[in-house]
Order: C-alpha cells, then sequence, then structure tokens
C-alpha cells in the first residue's frame, strides 16, 4: 500500500538519476555540485516525508543569476557547455522544492532533455540503455501522476499498482515498435542543422604522412581501432589501400602532392564492402585494396586511386565502397617512369650491385621484379619490430647485415631495389588484416595493422601488389589466422558487434540513407522478375484474404456460446421460414410468435429464461438447444 | 552527413511513438465501459437525489482506470479501477429542478488515463426515466381539506394495540394472547383481557385546492409535503379536480399519491 504523492516522488528521483547519471560525466564542476546536491535534498526530503519545502519563488529567484551566468558564457565556440549546465541545474533545483504536479511533469521533462543533451558528447550505445530505462519509468510515473492529480490523497493497494505498472508495460510495448517505425522515416536534412553544436575532434589516429625506416630502433604498437570494414570474409588477410608515398629524399619515403596523371582501372573481382572510420584528423579514405569508387558526396581522387575527403572525419562515419582485387591496370595514357624510377641522391654501393645484378638477370619488369622478390624470399629476413637498425645506413644494414626489420624495411628497401633496377615503384601505405568479427561480418583494424607495401609497374599488367614483408621466414606466424577466440576475446567481439550495429544503423543513419531505401525499394520491385512477381502477388492476395475473411469470423471465434447459438437459431428460421419479414428487427417472442412453430417456441423460452436474466447457459442447457436446433434443422 | 543528431530523433520518435502510444491507450481505455443508471425510489425536485450507478467493463482481459462518470452540468462520479469483466457500483448525485417524468439523457463516460494531457470521452445516451416528485414546501395549513377529526384527536369506537390501556374484559377467544392481563387473571377464575384504545389517526384527505399558494406548483409542492409527513402515521388521500384516491397508508401508496402530483397537468 503506498500513496500516490511518495510513489510519484520516488518515480521522479529515479528519472532525474536516469537522466542525469549519463550526462554527468560530461558536466563541469558547479554544475556537477549543484546536481549531486539537488538529488541529495530531494532524497532526504523523502526520508523525512516530504516536509522541509524551500518555497518555490526562492528557488526561481536563485536560479536567475544563474540564468544569467550561463547566457554570459553562450559563445559559438562554446555552446553546449552553458546549455546542459542550466538543464543539469534546473534539474537539480526541482528536485528540492515542492513535488506538486507540474513539478514533477518538469522534472520528467528535464530528465528527459538531459538525457538528450548527452548525445552532443557522446554517441555510444549505452545511450540506448538509459532511454530505454526512462521509457519504462516515464510511463508509469506519469500514469500515477495523473491518478494525483485527480485524486491527490489517493491510496494505491498492491494489486492496483500492478495494474498501473501492467499498463505502462503495455504501453511501452506499443512505443518501442512504433518508434522502429517513426525513427528511419522522421525527415531528415542533408546537411546536419545542429553541425555547430558537434564538439572538436578528440581523438586524432590515422597513418603517417611519411614512411622513415632507421628513425627509430623499436616501433610502438597500438591497439586503438582505426575503423572496421563490412564485407565478407576473405580467405587472404585483405589489403587495406590508403595512401601511396610517390618520392623519396634519403631514407624518407613521403607523398607527393602533384602525382603524375594516369590513368587507373582497377581489375579482377569487384567487392563492395561498408567502411566505419573512428574519428580522425586524417582526410584519407581507407578501402580494400584497390577501390574504384566510394560513395561520398565531397572527394578528391588522384591519378594513383588515392582518395581524400575535403574534411576531416569528426565523428565516426560510414562509407561504402566497391573495390578490384586484381590490381591496377593502366589505361592508354602512359605512366611517367622517371618519377618512379627517382632514387635517393646517395645510394650504398651494396644496393647498387644488387640492382645491377637484378637488372641484368632480368630482361622485363616482370623478370625483374621475381628475381627482387627471390631476393628477400631466399634472404632469410626475419620480421621484427625490435632491434631495428637505425642511422642514414639503415636499409643497407637490414638487406646486408641485421636482415631484421618490420614493414617500413622490407618494403622501402624493395621499392629502391627495384627502381635502382629499372622497374617503376612505389610504397602504398595502409592496413593489413584484421579480426573478422564473424557476429557482425566485418573486420575489425586496429591500428597495429598498419602497413607499408610495394607496388610495382610491370609493363602490359599495369602496378601489382607485392608485399616483400610476406617473404619474411617468420611470416607464415604472424599473418596466419589466429586460434579460435578466447571467451573474453569472444565477449569483446560481441559488444564491438552490438556497438558497430549502432553506429550503423542508429548514428550515422542520415538523409542519403533514407533516399536510398526509397530507391533501392522502388528498385528491388521493378528487378522482381515477372513470375515471381505473379507469385508474390498472389500469395500476398490469398494472406489479404484469409486475414480478411478471420477479420470477417472475428465474432465467430471470438463470441460466447450464447451469441454462437443465437446466430445459429437465426440461421436456422431464416432457412426454414422464408416467409418471415425483417427477421433481424423482431424480437425473438415475436420470431416464437410468427413462426408457429412449438420447437421455436421452446429454443426462445429456453434461452430467454437463461440469458435474458443475465445468467450462463450450463453445459445441459446448452446441449437442449443445440438439440432443438438440430430437429428445427 | 548527419552527424549525431540522430539520437535526438530518437528522443523525438519516442516521444512521438509515447504520444501515439498514449492516444491509443486512452481510447482503448474508455472502450467498453457502459454505465447503466438505476434512479433511487423518490426523487424531490431541487433535492439531489442518490442515483446508484452500475459500472460494467466489457473488456475481458484490460482493466480500465480513472473512469468519470458525468451527467451533463449535474453530477459525477470518478472509479479509479474498473476491473476486466468487472461490474462496478457507485452513486451519482443528480438533481432535477422541475417534476414531472425526466430522462437522465446523456451520462459522459470519459477518463484522462493514461497521462493528463488529453481526456477521452464518449457519451452514452441513457434512457432511463424517473418520475421526479415535486419539491416538498412546508406547509402551515397541516390539516387542509380533512374531513374528519383534527389528527391527535382519539376515537374511543376503534380499538388497537398501540393506544393507552383503556379498560378490562373478558377473554372472548379472538384476543391475542399478549393482550392476556397473566397478574389479574391469575387472581380470578377466568382469563382477563387488556384493552387499548387505538392511536391511528384517521384519514386525512388532501384537496389540492383548498392548499395555501399562489399558484399550481407551489400546491402541488405543499401537498407532497403533506404526503411525506402523514402517510406513514395516517392514511391519506387526495382529491385532484374531480378525482378521489381513496385514503391508505404506506409506502406504496405515497409514492402512488407523489406520482400523481408529479405528472398532474402532464397527462
Amino acid at each position: 500500500m503506498v500513496t500516490t504523492s511518495r510513489l510519484i516522488a520516488y518515480l521522479s528521483l529515479a528519472i532525474s538519476l536516469a537522466g542525469v547519471i549519463p550526462l554527468f560525466v560530461w558536466l563541469e564542476t558547479f554544475p556537477r555540485l549543484i546536481v549531486v546536491l539537488g538529488l541529495a535534498i530531494g532524497m532526504l526530503q523523502e526520508l523525512r516525508q516530504g516536509r522541509w519545502y524551500i518555497k518555490s519563488w526562492q528557488l526561481n529567484l536563485a536560479l536567475v543569476p544563474i540564468f544569467i551566468w550561463y547566457i554570459l558564457q553562450y559563445s559559438r565556440s562554446n555552446p553546449v557547455q552553458p546549455v546542459v549546465s542550466v538543464l543539469a541545474i534546473m534539474l537539480a533545483v526541482r528536485l528540492c522544492g515542492e513535488k506538486n504536479t507540474r513539478n514533477l511533469l518538469q522534472i520528467n521533462l528535464l530528465a528527459l532533455f538531459c538525457l538528450a543533451s548527452t548525445s552532443l558528447f557522446d554517441l555510444s550505445p549505452t545511450f540506448l540503455f538509459w532511454l530505454g530505462l526512462l521509457l519504462l519509468l516515464l510511463p508509469v510515473s506519469l500514469i500515477v501522476l495523473t491518478f494525483h492529480a485527480q485524486n491527490s490523497r489517493l491510496v494505491l493497494q498492491n494489486s492496483e499498482f500492478r495494474k498501473i505498472l501492467m499498463a505502462a508495460l503495455l504501453i511501452l510495448l506499443v512505443t518501442l515498435p512504433a518508434m522502429a517505425v517513426l525513427f528511419p522515416v522522421l525527415p531528415r536534412t542533408a546537411f546536419p542543422l545542429w553541425h555547430f553544436l558537434n564538439p572538436p575532434v578528440s581523438a586524432t589516429t590515422g597513418i603517417s604522412d611519411k614512411v622513415e625506416p632507421g628513425s627509430t630502433a623499436n616501433a610502438a604498437e597500438t591497439r586503438s581501432l582505426a575503423f572496421r570494414a563490412e564485407l565478407p570474409r576473405q580467405t587472404q588477410p585483405p589489403y587495406w589501400r590508403v595512401t601511396v608515398f610517390n618520392q623519396i629524399q634519403g631514407n624518407r619515403w613521403s607523398r607527393n602532392p602533384v602525382v603524375p596523371l594516369e590513368v587507373s582501372i582497377p581489375s579482377g573481382a569487384s567487392v563492395s564492402q561498408t567502411i566505419t572510420v573512428e574519428p580522425s584528423a586524417s582526410r584519407l579514405l581507407i578501402s580494400l585494396d584497390t577501390a574504384a569508387e566510394i560513395s561520398l558526396p565531397r572527394l578528391k581522387v588522384a591519378p594513383d586511386a588515392v582518395f581524400e575527403n575535403l574534411r576531416s572525419f569528426s565523428r565516426r562515419t560510414s562509407y561504402t565502397a566497391r573495390s578490384f582485387t586484381g590490381g591496377i591496370l593502366t589505361g592508354s595514357v602512359p605512366i611517367r617512369r622517371a618519377f618512379y624510377l627517382t632514387l635517393p641522391g646517395k645510394l650504398s654501393p651494396g644496393i647498387r650491385q644488387l640492382a645491377a645484378r637484378i637488372r641484368q638477370e632480368g630482361r622485363s619488369d616482370a623478370e625483374r621484379l621475381e628475381r627482387a622478390e627471390q631476393h628477400f624470399l631466399n634472404g632469410g629476413y626475419r620480421y621484427s619490430r625490435v632491434g631495428l637498425p637505425t642511422g642514414h645506413d639503415a636499409l643497407d644494414q637490414f638487406l646486408f647485415v641485421s636482415k631484421q626489420g618490420h614493414c617500413e624495411f622490407f618494403a622501402s628497401s624493395l621499392a629502391i631495389l627495384l627502381r635502382a633496377a629499372g622497374v617503376p615503384a612505389r610504397l602504398v601505405g595502409g592496413y593489413l588484416g584484421g579480426e573478422y568479427n564473424e557476429l557482425g561480418g566485418y573486420y575489425l583494424v586496429s591500428e597495429d595493422r598498419a602497413h607499408v607495401w610495394v607496388e610495382a609497374y610491370v609493363e602490359g599488367k599495369g602496378w601489382v601488389r607485392t608485399d616483400p614483408s610476406r617473404f619474411a621466414v617468420n611470416a607464415a606466424t604472424l599473418w596466419s589466422e589466429r586460434k579460435k577466440p578466447g571467451i573474453a576475446a569472444r565477449l569483446r567481439l560481441l559488444l564491438d558487434a552490438l556497438d558497430y550495429r549502432w553506429t550503423r544503423t542508429v548514428v550515422s543513419y542520415d538523409f542519403e540513407r533514407q533516399a536510398e531505401q526509397l530507391r533501392s525499394a522502388g528498385a528491388k520491385l521493378q528487378t522482381l522478375e515477372h513470375a515471381m512477381r505473379w507469385r508474390w502477388l498472389l500469395s500476398s492476395g490469398v494472406i489479404l484474404l484469409v486475414l480478411l475473411a478471420l477479420f470477417k469470423s472475428r465474432k465467430q471465434w471470438f463470441c460466447s456460446r450464447e451469441e454462437r447459438l443465437l446466430r445459429r437459431f437465426k440461421r436456422i428460421v431464416k432457412h426454414r421460414f422464408e416467409a418471415l419479414d425483417g427477421l433481424d428487427t423482431l424480437g425473438l417472442f415475436e420470431i416464437a410468435a410468427a413462426s408457429g412453430d412449438i420447437r421455436v417456441r421452446q429454443f426462445v423460452d429456453r434461452y430467454a429464461a437463461a440469458v435474458y436474466q443475465d445468467k450462463k447457459l450450463g453445459p445441459d442447457e446448452i446441449r437442449q438447444l443445440d438439440r432443438l436446433l438440430d430437429e428445427l434443422q | 552527413m548527419n552527424t549525431g543528431n540522430n539520437l535526438l530523433f530518437l528522443v523525438v520518435s519516442a516521444l512521438l511513438a509515447f504520444m501515439a502510444a498514449t492516444g491509443y491507450a486512452g481510447m482503448f481505455n474508455i472502450k467498453g465501459v457502459i454505465p447503466e443508471l438505476l434512479p433511487p425510489d423518490e426523487i424531490f425536485a431541487g433535492t439531489p437525489a442518490r442515483f446508484k450507478v452500475l459500472l460494467r467493463n466489457k473488456k475481458r482481459y484490460l482493466p480500465s482506470f480513472l473512469i468519470r462518470l458525468s451527467v451533463a452540468g449535474n453530477g459525477e462520479t470518478l472509479l479509479p479501477f474498473v476491473g476486466s469483466a468487472e461490474k462496478l457500483e457507485s452513486t451519482l448525485t443528480l438533481s432535477f429542478p422541475e417534476r414531472g417524468r425526466q430522462t437522465v439523457g446523456l451520462i459522459s463516460v470519459s477518463s484522462p488515463f493514461p497521462v493528463n494531457f488529453f481526456t477521452r470521452y464518449w457519451n452514452y445516451a441513457d434512457a432511463t426515466t424517473c418520475i421526479v416528485y415535486p419539491r416538498p414546501l412546508p406547509s402551515g395549513d397541516d390539516g387542509a381539506g380533512d374531513d374528519a377529526a383534527r389528527p391527535g384527536s382519539r376515537t374511543k369506537e376503534i380499538h388497537g394495540q398501540d393506544g393507552e390501556l383503556e379498560g378490562i374484559r373478558e377473554y372472548s377467544g379472538a384476543e391475542p394472547l399478549r393482550a392476556i392481563h397473566w397478574k389479574l387473571s391469575a387472581r380470578s377464575e377466568e382469563l382477563l383481557v387488556k384493552e387499548f384504545g387505538s392511536r391511528s389517526a384517521p384519514p386525512l384527505i388532501i384537496r389540492l385546492e383548498s392548499l395555501a399558494g399562489t399558484d399550481i406548483e407551489e400546491k402541488l409542492s405543499h401537498a407532497a409535503w403533506l404526503i411525506k409527513q402523514r402517510v406513514m402515521e395516517q392514511p391519506v388521500g387526495l382529491e385532484l379536480d374531480d378525482r378521489i384516491i381513496q385514503p391508505a397508508s404506506g409506502r406504496r401508496h405515497a409514492s402512488l399519491l407523489l406520482t400523481e402530483l408529479a405528472l398532474y397537468g402532464h397527462h
């Protein structure tokens, strides 16, 4: 047994918590303090049975200077904090005050606003949890509040409260699917209206804009997430192409933005994928090697198939790409060989000799490439991230002395060898492999998967990808598929799959996807095979008819035995006494009198005796009445 | 690209969906809730009368909440819970300004459930008619038109059981046993019985024309008051224009007389 006033006070506290907890971490110190204070006072009041109210006007007066302060704080560069601070403080103040119907409604609304404003800071799926909690609590609170408004001294029995809970739950059950339908159809704009509220990029990752083997002795590894790529599992660890380093100075490879004109035509099997990148300062786009097209509105595509977005990714962003896995064909325009044959000023004698040998042994680009690969394959090189050669002759050291290094050493030295041997070559930066999430159907690629490989130009074939790191003696252990993940890893993958779904279906849903869904629905209808369409039409027609029949006969199925008996009686009488006019308008006794049949009379007498006195027919009576009807029939 | 405000879209769609759900819930709440009015035995014009209301929830599985029954500008009653397939009883206080045959008219079934933003209602046409008696007005002329003795004056000829002891006589065999005076009988040879006078007053015939009052309504009101006051104590009759209703007493007779007054001039 509980009074409605206590109940709504508790509920409003719970709702405030659900609204303010997710926002709390983003608040500044002052509003945080006020929120804690407000919650504490609110709880204390409930413990003291709602006494020692601070007067509403006193609270409102106290709010005025705070309002003014935050209005002064508001600026284009700081638009969010003042707003959320005011929201949180207002909520806290309402919690301290008197709990009348209006204030309680305000508490509910402010809590919802607080939660909504969390989305200005954080887009994680925990939002859904808090929203779900609020959607569960709000209906209960609003219903109890309605009871309270009707009768403020109402005391609810446990059974009655259970009924209210049930009603709230039913409302929630209707709300959720309706919400799922409304969310995608609510009109979106092509450009974000709230863009100015976006906070600056918090995390900046991305691959480096240069490759310089020999600069450090140990390479750092970070496991932070780079991107996710949704596509079917590939048989080989996929290469994710990002950028091309086309010039070398000393040991440093970098990208010359003036890329010589060429016509790149990716060849091979086409693979579509959806890439979701983490916030990053980099504008380079990631795709499976080699992308032919990427669906983003504002792009710059370089001749060497490097895609660049015109804006950096301030938020987690998704785009789709279509790639071809068979290398890059070049069109009719010949490539500028000289550009891709440029060597660093000082080249060690060892490298020169090796390159000269390769050049001699191979007659064509293809043969020379093969010789160079052979060198790495048979040279006993080891892949390693520690104990790396350093200094200006690091490559020389790697090639002829230590024979261990990471991908930058392998790729860089192969590219230089190729160039020195007369084969145009360039370095490609990107990622290799990734953890495939079976549940979500995507590759999870972390920063430590960053990789560098080589593209060599083979006359007649175009640009061919070659990855000398794969020729290391320990390559098999490095890139082979990992063993079955443990429970912790699987749980992590599961959580990541949920997070990914959340991003794909909710966070990055936009006007384009909305339009695309409409288009694809239309296209699907059009492309349905003719026969298929007929079958489809036929089956949906049948289903419709069945549903209609069910709807028509719903009374038959769901009516009481008495009603069914009466129905049957009327049907029989109508059939038997066709002369009777206006059967539907006649009363039972009138029908009996008009028919003049003793059995009709008997039926009506027995039926009316029970039903007209609001009694239910017993099984015996029903059997008798049924028998009478059988006889009549 | 749409940056992040999708979560706000989520909140907005939740609110819209919630509105739709509550709208539907509100409609469903009052659906299948049928009121039935049972008028009280006596209704006097201008005097609040307590009607019994039977509220039936025809929904088989779902209860209804906060059902408010009201009759336009008259009375209303609130039932917080009506269980599924339940029949609840409540009262509704209504008053009718005028005498005669009256119908309650429209009963509105409404509810602010589930959230107090809108009130959903539907009107139920109630065909129950009730006879509203004239408003009783105290009358100073309290024996108006009686052609027998004044009330309170005893009539010796009539013996009864409820008057004062008037004498002792022999038991004839017809008197009830409790009338036997056992003390005296013990002393004498025969059974003796106590003889009581009757307190029953003589019949009162109310003659409408001779009642005080400026118009017929006032006269009817005085007559109603007299009937209410007297009919349990003495036989009361009524003379209306050229008709006379024979005096009798009791509740049934009272309602007969009051009905005559209520419908006077309405035929």
